[in-house]
């Protein structure tokens, strides 16, 4: 879905119980998104309904619904005239309640409150109590906890919870540090309490995670970035050593594609500045210095005067560049009539030597 | 090209800031003119300067330069090229029409012309023109009166009433000076 930059909330449609497993993810996966170049600049927020307080989802949320409510994204950092926007993947998966149920009875377990003795004391002295017949209270199938699985490759996950006696669902893989296969967590959690025969929804890990964009960070922000995406940083260049901040230009992989968990992304620096170009920058730096001290020394600008030649009376009128726009002021001067009110009388000619 | 003679629009018109706002006013009355507008609140200070800064001399002597009493100084028989003439006019009247037109390029829209209409009229009591080769070359020794008017569209912008003006020295215009005729 898509969440312009300019702070507006933008209701997702999605209803969510408190608790519910879900999953933000920013961009899409496999998909670049340029609108979302300087993602680390802006902060996505969630909301559930509209009197609840917002909840920061970052880069990458992967949580439960804080509460109960249609979930809302927003963009801090954006101003009301900000253009673009940004996509973001929501999933979720509702919470399993697990609901006490009253003990049904089994006909193993039936109660026998009124069972009689198959053979009285006397009749033989060998004679043993059948085990059917040893009176026994009312039975409740006592609740299991959910295993831990988490990190177990899939199979072996179902077959303890299987041991478990209860009832393992896979469910669509997602993204985490896991390696392929992997379980990433369960519903109910471990630890839980549940009825036997209940289900317990475990994820595995696909292996791949959508590769973080890393473009106009620091190295240091790029690993801590790429460390929660479960990548590493790769080979750093940097061509260029002199001048100011280091950002960091182009990377590899591709931002927003799908690598296995734990590539090396490498990445390649920019924005320092060439020694020769500092040393222009520097001359040229003197020589406005220099130009703006003449300006304001200078007693009053001489305005520009507009000059036209004899032929054309074309005049090349001053300019002025505001805002980047670029303009032009070109001044012509259109002969006109001529009336003369009477002759017009020649007092004295001279010829000059 | 001619130099500055020391006599523009702006002496004349001293209190002309009020040209820029007067302009926007009228551009206001029509919204097919928002581009013109917007050409003008841009560059409207420098256009104004350029109006004001117009050469009235150098306007003045293309008057003098269609008066059929010069023509024969384009007669090469009579007066030989190489030959430098000062011809002193004495008292006569006259008016002069240009048509200042400033053309505002603001990427990307279309140029945007402003075309504004200068009537000056001269009283002049003498003159004295130097003429080379059928050109008026320079203007000198004279003194009378000069009143302008600027006008955009059918808007009056300014009119200033007869000023008196002299030219105690000689002016050159550069390079062949105007062509009489």
């Amino acid at each position: 879905m898509t969440v312009p930059l300019n702070g507006q909330w933008t209701d997702t449609g999605v209803d969510l119980q408190k608790g519910d497993a879900l999953s933000i993810v920013v961009g899409q996966p496999g998909a670049p998104n340029r609108n979302v170049t300087m993602i680390r600049l802006y902060l996505l927020l969630g909301r559930m309904g509209t009197d609840t307080a917002p909840f920061l989802v970052g880069f990458n949320y992967k949580g439960n619904a804080p509460a109960t409510g249609r979930l809302s994204l927003a963009v801090a950092g954006g101003r009301p005239d900000t253009p673009g926007s940004l996509q973001a993947t929501v999933s979720y998966v509702p919470r399993i309640v697990v609901t006490p149920t009253p003990a049904t009875p089994t006909p193993t377990a039936t109660p026998t409150p009124t069972a009689t003795p198959t053979a009285t004391p006397t009749s033989s002295p060998t004679t043993t109590p059948s085990p059917t017949a040893t009176p026994s209270p009312t039975t409740t199938p006592a609740n299991v906890p959910v295993p831990n699985v988490v990190g177990l490759a899939a199979e072996d996950a179902a077959a303890r919870i299987v041991r478990t006696k209860l009832r393992p669902v896979r469910r669509a893989e997602t993204q985490s540090c896991q390696a392929q296969g992997r379980v990433t967590r369960t519903q109910p959690p471990a630890g839980t309490l549940i009825r036997p025969g209940s289900e317990v929804i475990y994820w595995t890990a696909s292996g791949e995670n959508v590769v973080p964009d890393l473009y106009a960070l620091s190295v240091g922000d790029a690993t801590t970035v790429l460390q929660e995406s479960c990548f590493r940083l790769g080979s750093v260049t940097s061509g260029i050593q002199l001048g100011g901040g280091v950002r960091i230009v182009r990377q590899n992989p591709a931002a927003w594609t799908t690598a296995a968990v734990g590539t090396a992304v490498s990445v390649t620096l920019g924005g320092r500045i060439p020694g020769w170009i500092l040393i222009v920058l520097l001359l040229a730096g003197a020589a406005i210095a220099g130009a703006v001290a003449t300006a304001i020394l200078r007693p009053r600008p001489v305005p520009k005067i507009p000059r036209y030649s004899a032929r054309t009376e074309l005049v090349d009128g001053p300019t002025n560049f505001p805002q980047g726009i670029q303009t032009r002021l070109e001044m012509t001067v259109e002969p006109g009539a001529t009336v003369f009110a009477g002759e017009v009388p020649i007092a004295k000619r001279e010829v000059l030597k | 090209m001619s130099d500055q003679s020391g006599l523009t629009l702006r002496d004349l018109m001293p209190d002309a800031p009020q040209l820029g706002p007067t302009v926007i006013a009228a551009l206001r009355q029509d919204p097919q003119k928002s581009t013109a507008m917007l050409g003008w609140e841009t560059l409207g200070a420098q256009a104004a300067d350029s109006v004001l800064n117009i050469d009235v001399l150098e306007a003045l002597a293309r008057g003098w330069s269609t008066a059929k009493e010069l023509h024969e100084y384009t007669d090469a028989s009579k007066h030989p090229n190489g030959e430098r003439s000062v011809v002193y006019l004495g008292a006569h009247e006259f008016t002069k029409t240009v048509y200042p037109t400033l053309t505002v390029t603001i990427t990307p829209f279309n140029p945007v012309r402003f075309r504004f209409t200068l009537d000056l009229s001269a009283n002049m009591r003498s003159v004295a023109l130097y003429i080379l080769n059928g050109c008026i070359t320079g203007v000198g020794m004279g003194d009378g009166s000069v009143s302008a008017q600027l006008k955009y569209d059918q808007l009056d912008l300014r009119k200033v009433e007869s000023q008196n003006v002299q030219f105690p020295g000689r002016h050159d215009f550069t390079a062949s000076g105007l062509q009489i005729g």
